[in-house]
């Protein structure tokens, strides 16, 4: 078998038999969903307009959450500095661990995100386009959530300091994706979104595996 | 090696730099304070009164130069965060972390003077228009840099760390403007004209000395800190027991 699909699937296995850790994400965003209506208003016109963002929101701070601790026992128990040392491109090899990562995290809250429409009172003919910004946004946090812990990977407690330094930099995804949702549900073209949010998406598929290599030697003074 | 680069190689060498950077500091400073007097007294005596805005105008005689300073500071940072990761240069590492609390600071000042000047203009101090958005993203990237360059026990480290998101955040300012750009024209008209107009000769030329005083200013002032950074990091250095002991 090819080493790299090995790799791989021991990736997703090792976060798979940590499923507690994996899918505290997914009750987080479940939850936190949960508290606009309480906080807010629970009549459906005002609900209408504000879930797009909140679901955008909540997914955006579920990932950077989760991805605090990336790569935090790979750089504890050395298996980092293997990865560096190793001849095979380290790029790829976090390409593929943030991959992993998506899946096992953010795949459910996307698969959840239809539960939450409802309780939001959200129009169902706008999912289509919101899971598809969704699957978008999640991919391109993810790579930008995987920047901020290879940042902070020596450093502990770091949570706040991860979304203190993404949250920024991710504003635009939450812009496009949040209303290519809104203008759906307003029965109005939201291409032109989604399009400029697949844009952001292979802009930083393509470059931040890079950014996040280089970021994680920095911890090794290489 | 000719004269030229050989000034440079020279300039990167943190004790011949902490030489160099005690006069021109100086000279930086007076040009800075001559600038800015006389810009403050052309903007706030010489040029007319505006006929629409009266005299509210003048705010943006400190203004437009802060908001257009936050921009060129965080240029400043991610140039030196290339030169520094590319060339492994530690004075350019010293150079970002001394811009970033002042390119902070002109991104504050351009943001209370901004809402200053709308609550009389617009009636209300803060509105979600394209460039007061991007500004105020602006405003956190730099606190994010701040925050990472001082978070690590290894000040080399926190510079490298600081260098790899300053690079990443020059990429993505423009799209964050952008997108807010295109968030705005989404939602409602621009009410924000600002200075689409020509400026009056009048009110332009202080204008102009204002902001190249405030280049002059913020000179001075990061080779002023850029000094004190030096200091910090060679702080085990022999010349630096040398400098300091004397």
């Amino acid at each position: 078998m090819n080493p790299w699909i090995q790799f791989f699937r021991s990736e997703v296995g090792l976060s798979w038999r940590e499923r507690r850790r994996a899918l505290l994400p997914l009750v987080f965003f479940v939850i936190v969903a949960s508290l606009f209506p309480l906080a807010m208003s629970p009549r459906p016109l005002i609900l209408k307009l504000i879930a797009p963002g909140v679901i955008w929101v909540d997914v955006m701070l579920a990932t950077f959450l989760g991805l605090e601790s990336l790569f935090r026992q790979d750089y504890e128990e050395g298996v980092l500095e293997q990865w560096i040392l190793s001849p095979s491109s380290l790029e790829l090899r976090v390409f593929l661990k943030v991959i992993s990562f998506w899946t096992v995290t953010s795949l459910p809250l996307i698969v959840m995100s239809p539960i939450l429409i409802l309780w939001l009172s959200f129009p169902v003919r706008a999912l289509g386009i919101l899971l598809v910004g969704l699957f978008l946004g999640t991919v391109t946090l993810s790579f930008l959530g995987a920047l901020g812990a290879a940042l902070t990977v020596s450093l502990r407690q770091s949570g706040m300091l991860v979304a203190i330094l993404l949250l920024p930099l991710a504003t635009p995804i939450l812009i496009f994706g949040a209303h290519s949702a809104l203008l759906a549900a307003d029965k109005q073209n939201p291409r032109p979104a989604l399009y400029l949010l697949a844009t952001l998406f292979f802009l930083t598929v393509g470059l931040v595996p890079k950014a996040i290599s280089t970021a994680l030697k920095v911890s090794y003074e290489v | 090696m000719t004269q030229f680069s050989l000034f440079f190689h020279r300039l990167a060498s943190p004790p011949h730099f902490y030489e160099l950077s005690k006069p021109w500091g100086r000279a930086f400073s007076w040009i800075a304070l001559v600038l800015i007097l006389v810009g403050l007294f052309g903007g706030l005596w010489l040029a007319p009164r505006d006929f629409q805005q009266g005299n509210g105008f003048r705010i943006m005689y400190v203004h437009v130069p802060s908001a257009w300073m936050s921009l060129f500071v965080f240029m400043v940072m991610a140039a030196s965060a290339f030169v520094g990761l590319v060339w492994r240069m530690r004075l350019a590492y010293a150079v970002a972390a001394a811009s970033a609390p002042l390119g902070a600071a002109f991104t504050a000042v351009a943001l209370v003077t901004g809402s200053l000047w709308g609550k009389p203009m617009w009636g209300t101090y803060w509105v979600w228009d394209a460039r007061l958005t991007s500004e105020l993203i602006l405003f956190f990237l730099y606190l994010g840099f701040i925050t990472l360059n001082r978070s690590f026990e290894d000040q080399q480290t926190g510079d490298r760390a600081a260098a790899i998101l300053a690079l990443v955040g020059a990429v993505d300012i423009p799209i964050v403007h952008y997108s807010v750009d295109w968030w705005q024209t989404l939602h409602q008209g621009s009410s924000f004209k600002g200075l689409t107009s020509e400026i009056a000769p009048s009110m332009l030329w202080p204008l102009l000395v204002m902001m190249t005083g405030f280049m002059f200013y913020y000179g001075w002032l990061v080779l002023w800190r850029t000094r004190s950074e030096i200091l910090l990091r060679e702080s085990d250095r022999e010349w630096t027991k040398r400098v300091v002991g004397s």
